[in-house]
């Protein structure tokens, strides 16, 4: 009896040590299939057009050349003829984790109307903790005015992950925006009646538009475009086609590329380049039917934020190519495209700190927003 | 006699319930850290060469108690060094509360081969100013 309770003893043990291996076992990953590269030559520089700023979530150039740029901290900064100025009448930010003042972004008719778009961290609402939301408003003199809230993202929710937030406007006039997953994998993302984890479409006041993907299905919520995303600050109209692009982050590899399209499901978290930050896995599945595929994945994670093409003529050698800025491995990401695919991606600016948005500005030139540091413009070497 | 054996379970009493303080403040702790911290410090505290310092067998961290408390509270701009090494990243404040601070504080000094038990209180970090 004494021996048979042994060997079931090591029995046990031996399972337990198989299940502990099994458990502890990183999960395998296939790199990229198109590496970064250092680039070989560079034609371009930097100037530092604005100084000392902490987290420059978003900016936005008015008319006038001026820059409007928020600090992920809840300020609004005016940026003209060399001085900043704190706009007064900003919204209250919920600021924690990953949330705080985000993205700006003018109307495409800004000259006529005077509406800015920007997207914040709010408290608003039910619950403790914040979620994202969608406003907008006209600035007179240093003051914002005729405040709007567009949107707002429930429940509020103590997480620090994964607010999303850009915003971008398509070639109709529609307002897209992304709320990330709020750290909550698997209750958002694939639930079409909860916020979280989607990009959504409204007009520019805000209204519903008619033809929005799940306005017949019962407490969707409606505003939403696409889902199954995790996380995603980068948002930006192809100039070419007028389709919207988004990139996203992933957990540890399988950040994504994806161009949005209606009521379409990009798979967070059912399929994933990605895994587990500890390296276990949370899927075997890669792909699925009925399930979006993304344009590029990154594996290992770049952390990408901010994103835009390159249109105007004064960058030759990267006209038609997409920036992205990288958090991670601080620099700024060229992928060449052909016919939707990544076929070449470089290295620029190795090393300039935490790219947390890139914008190419009303005037074609190339903008970056980098933590701890400012605003640096890219200009040609002579 | 009773005095004594009083006085000593009151004492065991007391050790016993600091330790299981730190142990429960450290469970707390694991959560926030995977929450705020883990993207850009990583599962195992080691950071990423050059951008983000290293929590694990860190000395800037065992030895400068105040000033990482300090870090957690109100963010860390400008550089120090950690192991030898120079960091000049910025970490924004996180906006975590008071005791979310001692517990995350508690939880980073007692993981990956750190060890400290002196616990981390919701009231020693109320103190800590700009």
């Amino acid at each position: 009896m004494y021996i048979k309770s042994k060997n079931n003893m090591k029995h046990i043990h031996i399972l337990l040590v198989i299940i502990f291996i099994s458990l502890n076992t990183c999960a395998q990953q296939t790199d990229s299939e198109v590496k970064a590269q250092e680039p070989t030559t560079i034609n371009y520089k930097t100037e530092l057009i604005v100084p000392d700023l902490d987290i420059p979530w978003g900016m936005a150039f008015l008319p006038d050349g001026s820059i409007l740029i928020t600090e992920k901290s809840g300020e609004l900064i005016h940026f003209k003829n060399g001085l900043k100025t704190t706009i007064e009448a900003v919204p209250e930010v919920y600021v924690r984790g990953q949330g705080g003042f985000m993205d700006i972004k003018l109307h495409p008719n800004y000259k006529n109307n005077g509406w800015i778009y920007f997207s914040f961290a709010s408290a608003e609402g039910e619950g403790d903790g914040g979620n994202t939301a969608i406003m907008r408003a006209k600035l007179d003199g240093n003051t914002l005015i005729e405040n709007q809230l567009l949107y707002k993202a429930k429940p509020n929710s103590k997480r620090g992950q994964h607010f999303g937030s850009r915003i971008e406007f398509d070639n109709s006039g529609y307002l897209y925006f992304s709320i990330g997953d709020r750290g909550e994998r698997d209750v958002n993302p694939q639930d079409i009646t909860r916020d979280g984890g989607k990009i959504y479409r409204l007009y520019d006041d805000g209204k519903l538009p008619e033809d929005n993907p799940f306005v017949n299905i019962p407490n969707a919520k409606k505003a939403i475009y696409s889902y199954g995303h995790r996380n995603s600050q980068g948002l930006i109209k192809n100039p070419e086609t007028g389709a919207i692009w988004e990139h996203e982050h992933g957990p540890r590899g399988g950040d994504e590329i994806n161009i949005i399209q209606k009521g379409k499901n990009y798979g967070w978290p059912v399929i994933s380049y990605g895994i587990n930050y500890s390296g276990t896995s949370f899927t075997d599945i890669t792909e699925k039917e009925g399930m979006e595929q993304p344009l590029f994945y990154w594996v290992p994670s770049i952390a990408p934020s901010g994103l835009t093409f390159v249109s105007s003529d004064k960058y030759p050698d990267w006209k038609g190519d997409l920036l992205v800025g990288s958090l991670k491995f601080e620099y700024l990401e060229r992928l060449v495209l052909r016919n939707n695919k990544v076929i070449k991606r470089e290295k620029l600016l190795n090393g300039i700190g935490r790219v947390r948005h890139v914008i190419q500005g009303s005037d074609g030139y190339i903008y970056l927003a980098v933590e701890g540091q400012g605003i640096y413009k890219i200009v040609a070497n002579n | 006699m009773h005095l004594i054996l009083f006085l000593s379970h009151l004492i065991m009493l007391t050790s016993y319930s600091q330790s299981s303080n730190l142990n429960t403040s450290i469970e707390r702790g694991k959560e926030i850290y995977s929450d705020f911290c883990i993207t850009c410090h990583l599962p195992n505290g080691e950071g990423v060469e050059n951008v983000y310092p290293p929590l694990a067998n860190s000395d800037f961290l065992m030895q400068n108690r105040e000033a990482s408390i300090k870090a957690i509270k109100y963010g860390q701009k400008g550089e120090i060094i950690v192991n030898g090494k120079t960091y000049n990243s910025y970490m924004a404040p996180l906006g975590l509360d008071e005791d979310e601070i001692a517990d995350v504080m508690n939880y980073i000094l007692n993981s990956w081969g750190n060890k400290n038990d002196s616990i981390i209180t919701e009231e020693e970090v109320s103190k800590i100013k700009k």
